[in-house]
């Protein structure tokens, strides 16, 4: 078949024939130039082929590529630029540094605690435990500004181990869900919150932080804290970011669901 | 969303801020399975492609101009990769066809007709590579012929004309397998 006859043929197996092209194809047929049987089959075929299905997706392709991708973050990072690699590094000493003298002043309080036996016990046990808090409360607040993203991760697990009530780590951490550059640490960020969720400071912050973020797995876990806390004063913030032109339809999905859940 | 976003978001993507790739990455990533399983077949192996087309993606988003739609250049990119694996894992061959063709007298004659599907699977397999291609993209993947000639250098008339010949021998193959199966 000539190729002017196969795009004849092709507009009429899409259904995209114009009048012209209708005679000009009845005009083929009628001379048997393009045999009626031969285009008759082919269309119930094309009819017949129409749907080819694929399988499901395995969830592993999403969490493989969220993984490679916090990797190619992490890597861009890195080659940003060398000055930033010297400044981490020198931070990096200055945390050994912090690191050496926080043991050292523990062994001298514990060696003092061991020679003082004028003091009482209990008051002893008191002052160590309120030092011991503060130490944590540095260490995790100095993780959490660290350049790695596995520090800062560190640093929010540390977090759990904390007094609930502790306002300076749970105003990091709420910096932490809203400035750091790493998804993953961001998510975990939002995990330790959830444990401070009695706090009302830290409710308006969970809801603010909604406005600010972009990445959608923070997004819709944002979405679905807020449902896990019943926060009704995040609802407005939801439905604008849920407006949003950019927002990604599987997150803006998410958000209808949660929005539905607090009304 | 449309495809001028796209471009936009890629653009953002091409200036380092690749956690954007996870927007397009929702988007795209099951058409793109849907293009590979429909090449290849083979659910797991699409998965990998699919993957591994994204980061391709990031390592060569230097060559995104924002000029073109984003899918072609993405398509583009699915292409060659498919390619690369190909040339890596050596494809059938003629005379593999006709050793396949003889098992297939055995399987094919348990398959019902109600699994019609299945027969256009394998029948999708015995087309060319390359008859396959435009295939899946114009009629499964929903591209149009000026995309695929744009992404394959030639004409959108050579582009109908490669697709009818697709059709007709995948038509030739599939009622030779429905024979065997009856």
């Amino acid at each position: 078949m000539k190729d002017e006859h196969i795009l004849l043929v092709m507009d009429y197996l899409e259904g995209k024939l114009s009048d012209a092209g209708k005679q000009q194809l009845n005009t083929l047929l009628n001379a048997k130039v393009i045999l009626q049987e031969e285009i008759e089959e082919l269309r119930q075929f094309y009819i017949k082929s129409e749907t080819y299905p694929v399988p499901q997706l395995s969830a592993q392709l999403r969490h493989n590529f969220f993984a490679q991708l916090d990797q190619e973050i992490a890597e861009e990072q890195r080659k940003q630029s060398w000055r930033s690699w010297f400044l981490r590094l020198q931070a990096d000493i200055k945390f050994s540094h912090a690191l050496a003298a926080t043991f050292i002043f523990l062994l001298g309080l514990m060696m003092g605690l061991w020679f003082n036996t004028y003091r009482g016990y209990e008051q002893q046990m008191t002052e160590m435990r309120s030092e011991l808090q503060n130490m944590q409360e540095t260490m995790v607040i100095n993780l959490l500004e660290q350049p790695s993203a596995t520090q800062r991760l560190k640093a929010v697990s540390m977090s759990n181990k904390l007094p609930q009530t502790d306002e300076k780590v749970s105003a990091a951490l709420l910096k932490v869900l809203n400035e750091d550059p790493h998804v993953n640490v961001r998510l975990a960020a939002l995990d330790a919150l959830l444990n401070y969720a009695q706090n009302p400071r830290v409710r308006e912050g969970l809801v603010q932080s909604i406005s600010g973020q972009e990445a959608p797995m923070v997004q819709i876990a944002l979405a679905e804290a807020m449902v896990q806390l019943q926060e009704r004063k995040s609802i407005e913030a939801l439905q604008e970011l849920m407006e949003q032109q950019d927002i990604n339809e599987m997150v803006a999905e998410e958000i209808k669901k949660s929005i539905k859940a607090l009304t | 969303m449309d495809s001028s976003a796209d471009n936009a978001i890629m653009l953002k993507v091409k200036l380092g801020d690749l956690e954007k790739m996870s927007l397009l990455f929702e988007r795209h990533h099951r058409p793109l399975f849907g293009f590979y399983y429909r090449m290849c077949q083979d659910a797991e192996l699409s998965e990998d492609l699919v993957q591994n087309l994204f980061l391709r993606m990031i390592k060569y988003r230097h060559t995104f101009t924002g000029e073109g739609k984003f899918s072609t250049w993405m398509y583009h990119l699915a292409r060659n990769l498919l390619a690369d694996h190909f040339r890596k894992k050596k494809k059938m061959t003629t005379d593999d066809f006709k050793e396949v063709e003889k098992l297939w007298e055995d399987e094919a004659a348990q398959e019902s007709k109600e699994e019609q599907i299945r027969l256009l699977e394998k029948a999708m397999q015995y087309l060319s590579d390359d008859k396959r291609e435009v295939l899946v993209l114009s009629r499964y993947q929903g591209l149009r012929y000026q995309e695929i000639a744009e992404m394959m250098q030639t004409t959108e008339a050579n582009i109908k004309v490669k697709v009818y010949r697709a059709i007709k021998e995948l038509k030739e193959i599939f009622q030779k397998l429905e024979k065997l199966s009856t």
